[in-house]
């Protein structure tokens, strides 16, 4: 049995922009808000392909990031969906688990916890970004927060994302790909000529 | 009322901006990126900057990256802060050169057919934010 290749398809133009554009206004606004740092360093934008396997997209870790946040994004009336990874270095977890008043005590799962909620931060400006520009129907999945010790895999089917890598004197301050694309069907089997 | 450069070789286009603007805007219009530079630099020796750009990219002669180029390098040249610097949106019917006008400079990228709302939005939410 053979897996037929799944075939690109791009939400508009516009939309894949207001994506990023919104993200990084949003980074840029929870920075300054949660920890008085501007980010005066423009973001680094690159296209990548996505890992996949199985169909499903595999969360790999950057080697110099060490704790990951996963959101699904959501449009339903368009019937697009997304995803939005976070990578965090050690040391930027450890400052927003600080200000989360995440203790030792907490162990990682205390800063873990403060990561995802860092994303949903960062996604609620994220959202009201995209409702200003029109976008109305938004809806994001809880936050899914992980090690780099164990791969994951989740429910996104487009092959390209977008990295945006975000810096404070020029070390690296915070890692996101972002990605939509039309709600798909996942690869259909096709059945082999000769059986 | 914002004071806005709207640069666009194709007057049609202009026009569309400048009446989507009219609450928001007094517009000038450069048909070209000479031009948009001529009037880039006067506005400043007069001492009424002009408060935003929305600079097309596709024009014969000087292109808009080419434009945002030399507009982020004087104002580097001018020492001009980051926070500082003139809000330029690139106005466009191509997709393809968004990464290369964001990593020379530019604040947002909206592309043509011009949804006139979405344009207001992005303006609005940029200059009422450096205020």
């Amino acid at each position: 049995m053979f897996f037929s290749k799944p075939k690109e398809e791009e939400v508009s133009g516009q939309l894949e922009i207001d994506l990023i554009m919104s993200m990084v206004k949003a980074v840029n606004k929870v920075s300054l808000q949660k920890f008085e740092l501007s980010l005066k360093e423009k973001p680094k934008i690159e296209k990548k392909m996505v890992v996949q396997w199985q169909g499903k997209m595999k969360v790999l870790r950057p080697t110099d990031c060490v704790y990951i946040s996963v959101m699904m994004i959501q449009r339903p009336k368009a019937k697009d969906n997304g995803i939005f990874v976070l990578y965090l270095p050690e040391s930027i977890a450890e400052m927003i688990g600080i200000s989360a008043h995440v203790t030792r005590g907490d162990g990682e799962e205390g800063l873990l916890k403060a990561c995802g909620e860092f994303l949903i931060e960062i996604g609620n400006y994220f959202k009201a970004y995209m409702l200003k520009l029109g976008y109305e129907d938004l809806q994001f999945s809880p936050p899914v927060n992980f090690t780099s010790k164990v791969d994951q895999l989740f429910d996104f089917y487009q092959t390209t994302k977008f990295q945006i890598t975000f810096f404070r004197d020029e070390e690296k301050f915070l890692e996101f790909d972002v990605g939509m694309g039309p709600i798909k069907r996942i690869a259909q089997p096709q059945l082999n000529a000769t059986t | 009322m914002w004071r806005i450069l709207v640069v666009d070789d194709n007057p049609n286009n202009c026009m569309l901006l400048v009446s989507t603007l009219e609450d928001l805007a007094n517009c000038d219009i450069a048909e070209n990126g000479e031009d948009a530079l001529v009037a880039y630099d006067k506005s400043l020796e007069n001492k009424n900057p002009y408060h935003a750009i929305l600079l097309d990219i596709a024009m014969p002669g000087i292109d808009g990256v080419e434009v945002l180029r030399r507009i982020r390098s004087k104002e580097q040249q001018n020492n001009v802060l980051p926070e500082n610097a003139i809000p330029i949106f690139m106005v466009t019917a191509h997709k393809a050169p968004f990464m290369d006008s964001f990593n020379v400079g530019c604040d947002d990228y909206i592309l043509k057919p011009i949804e006139p709302d979405k344009v207001i939005a992005k303006i609005k939410d940029r200059l009422d934010g450096s205020k």
